[in-house]
C-alpha cells in the first residue's frame, strides 16, 4: 500500500525521464519549453487579475546551422513577479508542492518550467538568466545553473537594479537545443489557440527569422481567478493522507476531518468516523498503520460525503468563449454552453462547449476540433482524446442538420482541480465516463441551437430560390403574351411578384445572427 | 373542339381559312394570358389531359380522341411556371412564323429558343411543348407551320394547286413524277383541285411503294399511294385524313 520514495533527487529523476514531461526530442522540447514558459506567465498574471502582456522570442545562437541546433529563448511577462529569495529555487530546484490545498492551475506546481531550464542546461551547458520584480523599487537579476544531482540552484551572478518605473513581471532567458523547423507549425498553432482561449491576453512572438506574430487582446474582461480549496475526501490517496497527518495541528480525528477536507462538517465527520470504526476523539498522530489503511479504504467506500465544491474553479464563461471563437474564426453562427459542475473521483470539473458555423471555417472532411484544458490548448494525440471520441463517434450530427461538408468547428474546454489527462504528457484527456457524459450533453445542447439556425438558413435559401424562379419567368410570360396578343404595352408583373415573396429580401439579409448560448 | 370535326368543317380546301383560324386561336391564347396578368391574376392555361385514362375511341370519327379531363398549368405553381413560359414563347414564335408564311421544324424550334433566352434542356422538351400548344389551341402543328424532319411521299391522280408565296396558282398532278412527290409544307398547304382516285393505300416500306408505282396500281385500282416512311407522323395523318374524306366525297371536289 504505502510506498517510500527512493532516495533520488527529483531533478535527477526528471533528468533521467525527460519524456514524461514532454521533452522527448529537440522538436518536442522547444514546443514544451515555450509552452511551459507561456503557461507560467499566464498563471502569474491571472492570479492577480493582471491583463497578460507576454513577449516571446526565439533566436538562433549560431548563424546558418541546420536544425537541430542551439537557440536562445526569451519570455517576458507583466505578471506578479517573484520576490528575490524565491527566484533561485523557482528555477533551479525541482520541488513538489508542500501545501495540501489545491487550485486550478495550468502547470503542475511550475514543474514544467524547471524541466525546460533543465533540458536547456543539459543540451547546451548554458546558464539561465532571470529578471523579476514584484513592483517594488527594486528589480532582481539572477544568473543560475542547476545542480542536478543535489537538486540545488547555483547562483552564478546576482544583481539588483533600481525599478523606477515600478514594473512588475518576470523575464526568463536561456539557451536550449531545438529543432525549430520541425516544431514551428505546432508552436504557431499553440499561440493561435492560446489567443482563442485567453482572448484577454496580448501575445507577441518573434521567430528565428525575425518574423513578427502579434495576437492582440479582444477584450479586457477576465474570468475570476481560481481559488484555493481543500481536497475532497474521495480525491485523497494514502500518501496525501499520511502527509496531512504529519503536518496537522488537529488533536482529534473529528477536528482533523473537518479541518483538512472540503465540505466536511460536524455531522458528516462524526458519521464517517463511526462508519470507519475510528473514534472521533483519537489523536491523528497516534494512528497505527492498520488504522490509517482502514481510514483510507473507508473514505473510498463512504457515500455520505457531499459532492465536490466547484466554487474554486475558474471557467471561461459564455462571453469569453464567444469572444475567443469570434476572434479566431469570425463565424456566421455560434452557440456556447457551460454545464453545471460535475465531479470525478473527488475532483470537481466544469465542461464548456462551443460550436461555430461558417465564416472563416473551411469545408474540410472532418469536424474541426479545438481542445482546451484549464485554459491551455491541447495539440497532440487528438484521436485518443475523449472529446474526439464524443465529436466523431458519439454525436449523430446528421440529426442536427450537419452534413459531411458543412463547415463547423467544435470547442471543448474542461477546467478542474486536476485535469484527467491520460498520461503525464498532458496532451489528451482520458476516457472517464463522468467526463464523457458532460462533454456529450454539452455538445448536444449547442448542436440543438445549431440545428435551429441551419434549418432556418436552409428554409430561407429555398425561399430565395423559389422567388428567383418567379423573378425570372413572370416577366417573360408577360412579354411573350403581349407580343402574341398584339398588345403594345407589356403588362406589369410586380404585383404578382410581391404576393409570391413570403420573406422580403431585406428580411433575409437581417438574418444570420448568433444564436443564444 | 376535337381535331377531326375541325377538319370536316373546312373540307373545301380552305387552307387560307384555316390559317386565319389558327392565327385567331393563337391570338386568343395570348389575350387570355395578357388579360389574366393585367387583372392581377397569375396566368394559367387549361388543356385536355393527355394521360392514358383520358384517351377514348370515338366510333363516328373512327379514331382515338382526348376525353373531357383537363389539367391546369398555373404560373403560381413553381413547377409549372417554366413550362408555361415556354408555352407562351412557343405560341409567340409560331405566330410570327405563320404570319410571315415561313415554316420551321421541331429541331429548329429547339434551336431558335436560345436566341430568345428561353433554352430548352433538349429537343424532347421542345417537342412536348409543341404538343402542348396543339392541345391548347386545338390545331395540329403543321397548321402553325411546324413540320417534322422526316418526309413521306405520295403518288396518284390528284391535282393540287399551291398556295405557297411565289407559287400561287401553279397546279401539279401528283402522278407526274414516278418516284412520288415528297410531302412537305408546300403540299400540305395546297388546295385539292381534282381527284380521280377513290381510295388511299398507305405503304410503310419504300420498296413496296416503288413496286406499286411500277405495277401501275394507281391506275389499275384508282388509288392514291402514300409512303409513310415508317410510323405515321401527324402531318401524314392529317393529309391522310383529308384524303380519305376527299376521296369518299370525290364528287364535291370535281
Amino acid at each position: 500500500m504505502a510506498e517510500e520514495f527512493k532516495e533520488m533527487s527529483p531533478s535527477d529523476f526528471f533528468y533521467r525521464n525527460r519524456d514524461i514531461a514532454g521533452f522527448t526530442n529537440p522538436s518536442r522540447a522547444i514546443y514544451s519549453t515555450i509552452r511551459e514558459l507561456i503557461e507560467n506567465s499566464l498563471d502569474a498574471c491571472e492570479i492577480n487579475g493582471i491583463l497578460p502582456d507576454i513577449y516571446i522570442r526565439v533566436s538562433a545562437e549560431t548563424e546558418e546551422t541546420p536544425d537541430p541546433t542551439i537557440y536562445r529563448v526569451r519570455v517576458e511577462d507583466n505578471g506578479s513577479g517573484m520576490p528575490s529569495e524565491v527566484i533561485p529555487s523557482a528555477f533551479g530546484q525541482v520541488l513538489f508542492g508542500s501545501k495540501y490545498k489545491l487550485r486550478q492551475t495550468r502547470g503542475t506546481f511550475g514543474l514544467g518550467v524547471k524541466m525546460a531550464v533543465l533540458y536547456g542546461q543539459i543540451t547546451t551547458h548554458g546558464q539561465s538568466r532571470i529578471l523579476s520584480s514584484t513592483g517594488t523599487s527594486k528589480m532582481y537579476e539572477y544568473t543560475l545553473m542547476m545542480d542536478i544531482q543535489k537538486n540545488r540552484p547555483i547562483v552564478v551572478k546576482h544583481k539588483v537594479h533600481s525599478n523606477k518605473a515600478k514594473w512588475h513581471g518576470t523575464v526568463v532567458e536561456f539557451t536550449t537545443e531545438a529543432d525549430y523547423t520541425r516544431a514551428m507549425a505546432k508552436i504557431l498553432d499553440y499561440l493561435k489557440q492560446t489567443a482563442i482561449v485567453v482572448p484577454y491576453a496580448n501575445l507577441t512572438f518573434v521567430d528565428p527569422r525575425g518574423r513578427f506574430y502579434k495576437f492582440d487582446r479582444a477584450t479586457t474582461l477576465m474570468p475570476k481567478p481560481p481559488t484555493e480549496t481543500l481536497p475532497h475526501p474521495h480525491g485523497t490517496d494514502m500518501e496525501t493522507f499520511k502527509r496531512m497527518i504529519d503536518s496537522t495541528s488537529s488533536r482529534t480525528m473529528k477536528d482533523f476531518m473537518k479541518r483538512h477536507f472540503q465540505r466536511v462538517g460536524e455531522a458528516i465527520a462524526r458519521r464517517f468516523l463511526e462508519f470507519s470504526g475510528i473514534s472521533p476523539k483519537k489523536n491523528p498522530r497516534k494512528l497505527a498503520q492498520e488504522e490509517i489503511v482502514k481510514l483510507v479504504n473507508a473514505i473510498k467506500n463512504y457515500d455520505g460525503f457531499l459532492s465536490p465544491d466547484a466554487g474554486c474553479l475558474s471557467p471561461l464563461g459564455d462571453e469569453l468563449l464567444r469572444t475567443g471563437i469570434k476572434k479566431e474564426l469570425a463565424p456566421e453562427f455560434m452557440s456556447v454552453y457551460q454545464r453545471k459542475p460535475a465531479a470525478y473521483s473527488g475532483f470537481p470539473f466544469i465542461v464548456e462547449v462551443g460550436v461555430a458555423y461558417g465564416g472563416d471555417i473551411l469545408k474540410t472532411d472532418g469536424i474541426l476540433l479545438y481542445r482546451f484544458a484549464n485554459r491551455i490548448p491541447l495539440l497532440f494525440d487528438e484521436a485518443s482524446d475523449i472529446s474526439y471520441k464524443v465529436t466523431n463517434e458519439m454525436m449523430n450530427w446528421r440529426h442536427y442538420k450537419v452534413l459531411p461538408d458543412t463547415p463547423i468547428a467544435v470547442f471543448v474546454h474542461i477546467c478542474s482541480l486536476k485535469i484527467p489527462y491520460k498520461t503525464v504528457g498532458k496532451e489528451f484527456i482520458a476516457d472517464r465516463p463522468e467526463v464523457e457524459h458532460e462533454v456529450l450533453n454539452a455538445m448536444r445542447e449547442v448542436a440543438r441551437h445549431l440545428a435551429l439556425f441551419l434549418s432556418k438558413k436552409h428554409h430561407m435559401e429555398r425561399e430565395k430560390k423559389r422567388l428567383d424562379v418567379f423573378l425570372m419567368y413572370l416577366p417573360k410570360i408577360a412579354f411573350f403574351s403581349a407580343k402574341l396578343a398584339k398588345k403594345e404595352k407589356v403588362p406589369d408583373v410586380k404585383r404578382l411578384l410581391r404576393s409570391v415573396a413570403k420573406y422580403a429580401e431585406e428580411q433575409g439579409e437581417e438574418e444570420g445572427t448568433e444564436g443564444s448560448g | 373542339m376535337p381535331k377531326s370535326k375541325e377538319k370536316k368543317k373546312e373540307q373545301k380546301g380552305a387552307v387560307k381559312e384555316r390559317k386565319k383560324k389558327v392565327i385567331g386561336a393563337l391570338q386568343d391564347f395570348g389575350n387570355k394570358i395578357y388579360g389574366q396578368i393585367t387583372s392581377g391574376e397569375f396566368p394559367s392555361v387549361k388543356m385536355p389531359s393527355r394521360s392514358i385514362n383520358n384517351i377514348c375511341y370515338d366510333q363516328k370519327l373512327r379514331q382515338y380522341i382526348l376525353g373531357t379531363r383537363s389539367v391546369k398549368r398555373s404560373s403560381r405553381n413553381v413547377r409549372h411556371i417554366k413550362p408555361l413560359t415556354q408555352l407562351s414563347w412557343t405560341g409567340m414564335f409560331v405566330d410570327e412564323l405563320t404570319r410571315q408564311r415561313k415554316t420551321s421544324t421541331l429541331r429548329d424550334v429547339f434551336y431558335s429558343a436560345q436566341a430568345y433566352e428561353m433554352s430548352f434542356v433538349d429537343q424532347q422538351e421542345s417537342d412536348n411543348l409543341i404538343t402542348d400548344l396543339e392541345t391548347v389551341i386545338g390545331f395540329a402543328r403543321e397548321d402553325f407551320s411546324v413540320f417534322p424532319e422526316e418526309r413521306s411521299a405520295i403518288f396518284g391522280d390528284l391535282t393540287i394547286e399551291y398556295t405557297l408565296p411565289g407559287y400561287e396558282g401553279k397546279k401539279l398532278n401528283l402522278a407526274s413524277h414516278p418516284d412520288g412527290m415528297m410531302i412537305g409544307p408546300a403540299l400540305t398547304s395546297s388546295e385539292f383541285v381534282g381527284c380521280k382516285a377513290d381510295k388511299v393505300i398507305a405503304i410503310e416500306k419504300g420498296g413496296l411503294f416503288t413496286r406499286f408505282i411500277e405495277e401501275r396500281v394507281h391506275t389499275k385500282h384508282k388509288a392514291l399511294l402514300i409512303h409513310t416512311a415508317g410510323t405515321l407522323p401527324t402531318q401524314n395523318g392529317l393529309e391522310y385524313g383529308q384524303l380519305i374524306s376527299s376521296t369518299t366525297n370525290s364528287r364535291a371536289l370535281n
